[in-house]
């Protein structure tokens, strides 16, 4: 009886203890992460939140060259051939190429002509009522371009940027999971500090319940919006790709408008110069007595209209004789994705690949990317991204400041490590088998603890005020 | 508890991330539209003058011949016209054998023409064209006709104008 109840008194202080070195280990491991993230986290919620309202802002900053001017005209005008904007076009640039037509399916809207000119590309936005051509923009200089590549490759571009990105974002994922660890109520459960903010409180637990609470609140949408950016990035983001594809559950051939392509089935002997694909768009008389001849950017359109594709949608012009016409979707919401590729000489539809055909993962993505833009259900979606980007930039702050607070002057103020070893092994190898499902965090943590061990250690003062004790 | 609890945080993550490894590995369910039709214009190696003219189609679908066309329609016009309900003449194709489809016409001035085949065969659709050169035609002459052929074709679209008001 007394042997038992002294296990009993072991078994409780064992347990205390093993919850406080944890509690300690995690905490250093959320430190680190977060003082490496926090940079990022700011940059990537100004940016994510400013993108997220792309429609509206564009809409409003290039309303001249967006719209056409006399809307009410535009219910009951018919609009010229796409050929013979085009032509308008040509005729503004001669030297230009015009790669791609693209329809809105606003019938406010303008037409948008791609063009090459000087290997410079631009967008051309023309009237497709009266043919007059509104004013062009130069692809990525748009108000809007600017805050992808600061989310993307923070500005300053380029591959190490699109990793950092990446980094920090899969490092997010773990400051999440320790961040839920430690909110966890231990002691007694209390809706105060957990779900609600003791705000009569001052000092740290002010600052660590406006850290913690809206940290949980937000913790789901901030996971939604870091897994949704993953396809796009490089190491994640291929492991996906390749993991979609060797399931079969991706996107099917020829899904994508700017991947690989089918090829059209005439051989080039028998194809009349002067295709919609050479520089100049007038034809160059031929020798032969008969020869195929490819068929307009009229055609194009009225097959893919045939097709059912419904606007907005884009038609690229052949880039070569073996090219092929190909029309791809671009609607907001998922489920209208459609890329056709047509035979230009024969129209005959090569490829034509729909939301429907795409496999489970990569029916995902497509939403799941829909959701990250903001695009998946109107405002409220805009809305709930623009609430999330502004919790980060909080959380960031309310970290910072109880960083301050508890931070002494000549030291980094990191929490203090565990001295149990065990249980420091046990967190590490969970972090390890993080690493190897976020490759990237996995590197850095090999990285980081090789330069930690075995050259920062061996500096007395870095390591001092690097690990605070 | 706290232990077990970031345990099973950590485990449902693992977990979850993993499932996507494992998950169905089925077959599409459906194979995309993928046309395999093909129609090969027959032309003579010259054109003579209001003469009977023999213009072939030959159709194939995954290398076989289409006996069965649901519509094979020849439609030729003057590349000075242009295409369009005045200028273009429409002639249905019979059926020879091996899926060879024929009409039969005559060329009354020399110059550029088009022929177009119109081909539906159940959801497929095709409709290459060629140039033909009828009679003696002059360089200057089909460079004069290809500009014109220009216009025509980008005022041909759902049959209005394409110029400036």
């Amino acid at each position: 009886m007394e042997a038992n109840q002294a296990v009993q008194t072991n078994a409780v202080s064992v347990k205390t203890k093993t919850k406080a070195s944890f509690y300690q280990i995690v905490w250093r491991w959320h430190f680190y992460a977060g003082l490496f993230a926090a940079p990022f986290l700011i940059v990537l919620a100004i940016s994510g939140g400013v993108y997220l309202f792309k429609p509206q802002i564009e809409s409003m900053l290039y309303k001249d060259l967006y719209y056409v001017e006399q809307a009410s005209d535009a219910q009951e005008a018919t609009a010229l051939a796409p050929s013979a904007l085009i032509h308008f076009v040509q005729q503004m640039h001669p030297d230009g190429q015009i790669n791609s037509i693209m329809f809105y399916d606003d019938r406010t809207r303008t037409v948008e002509i791609g063009m090459t000119e000087n290997d410079i590309a631009s967008s051309v936005f023309i009237n497709p009522y009266s043919g007059e051509v509104l004013g062009s923009l130069v692809s990525g200089e748009r108000f809007t371009d600017i805050f992808v590549k600061m989310h993307s490759e923070l500005i300053i571009g380029g591959t190490v940027a699109n990793y950092l990105v990446e980094l920090a974002a899969c490092w997010t994922v773990i400051l999440l999971l320790t961040g839920l660890y430690m909110w966890w109520p231990r002691n007694r459960a209390s809706i105060w500090g957990t779900v609600l903010p003791r705000f009569r409180q001052k000092g740290k637990v002010f600052w660590r319940d406006m850290h913690a609470v809206p940290a949980f609140w937000l913790s789901l949408f901030i996971l939604i919006l870091v897994l949704t950016g993953l396809p796009w990035s490089a190491v994640t983001g291929k492991q996906i790709s390749s993991l979609a594809t060797s399931t079969n559950t991706g996107y099917p051939p020829y899904a994508l408008g700017h991947g690989a392509k089918p090829e059209s089935t005439l051989k080039t002997k028998d194809v009349a110069k002067g295709g919609p694909w050479a520089t100049e768009n007038l034809p160059v008389p031929v020798s032969m007595a008969s020869s195929y001849v490819p068929l307009t950017i009229n055609e194009a359109v009225t097959i893919a209209e045939g097709a059912k594709v419904e606007k907005p949608y884009r038609v690229m012009m052949p880039k070569s004789e073996k090219g092929v016409y190909t029309v791809t979707t671009s609607h907001t919401v998922p489920g209208g994705e459609a890329t056709l590729h047509l035979d230009q000489y024969s129209g005959a539809i090569l490829s034509d690949v729909r939301y429907a055909d795409y496999g489970l993962m990569g029916k995902a993505i497509t939403v799941g990317i829909a959701l990250h833009e903001g695009r998946l259900f109107g405002l409220a979606n805009q809305l709930l991204g623009l609430i999330t980007c502004l919790g980060v930039i909080g959380i960031v702050i309310s970290s910072f400041v109880m960083w301050r607070k508890r931070k002494p002057q000549a030291k980094l103020g990191s929490p203090t490590p565990s001295k149990d070893k065990n249980r420091t092994r046990v967190v590490f190898v969970l972090m390890l088998v993080m690493g190897i499902l976020m490759p990237l965090v996995g590197i850095s943590i090999i990285v980081v603890f090789v330069l930690d061990r075995f050259v920062l250690s061996r500096i007395q003062p870095v390591k001092a005020w690097l690990h605070g004790a | 508890m706290i232990k077990k609890v970031a345990v099973s945080i950590m485990l449902a993550f693992v977990l979850i991330s993993s499932a996507a490894c494992t998950a169905s590995t089925d077959t599409q369910k459906k194979q995309h539209v993928s046309s395999q039709l093909y129609a090969e214009i027959i032309t003579p190696e010259s054109i003579a003058l209001k003469q009977d003219t023999v213009l072939q189609v030959r159709l194939t679908d995954h290398n076989e011949p289409v006996t069965k066309a649901d519509l094979v329609q020849f439609e030729i016009w003057d590349a000075k016209k242009g295409q369009g309900q005045e200028g273009s003449q429409m002639i249905p194709a019979q059926h020879d054998k091996d899926g060879l489809y024929t009409v039969t016409t005559t060329f009354d001035q020399n110059g550029v023409y088009f022929v177009q085949t119109h081909v539906s065969v159940g959801e497929q659709h095709v409709m290459p064209k060629k140039q033909l050169i009828v009679g003696e035609v002059s360089a200057e002459e089909l460079k004069a006709v290809q500009e014109e052929m220009l216009k025509h074709e980008q005022g041909a679209f759902e049959g209005h104008g394409g110029h400036h008001h």
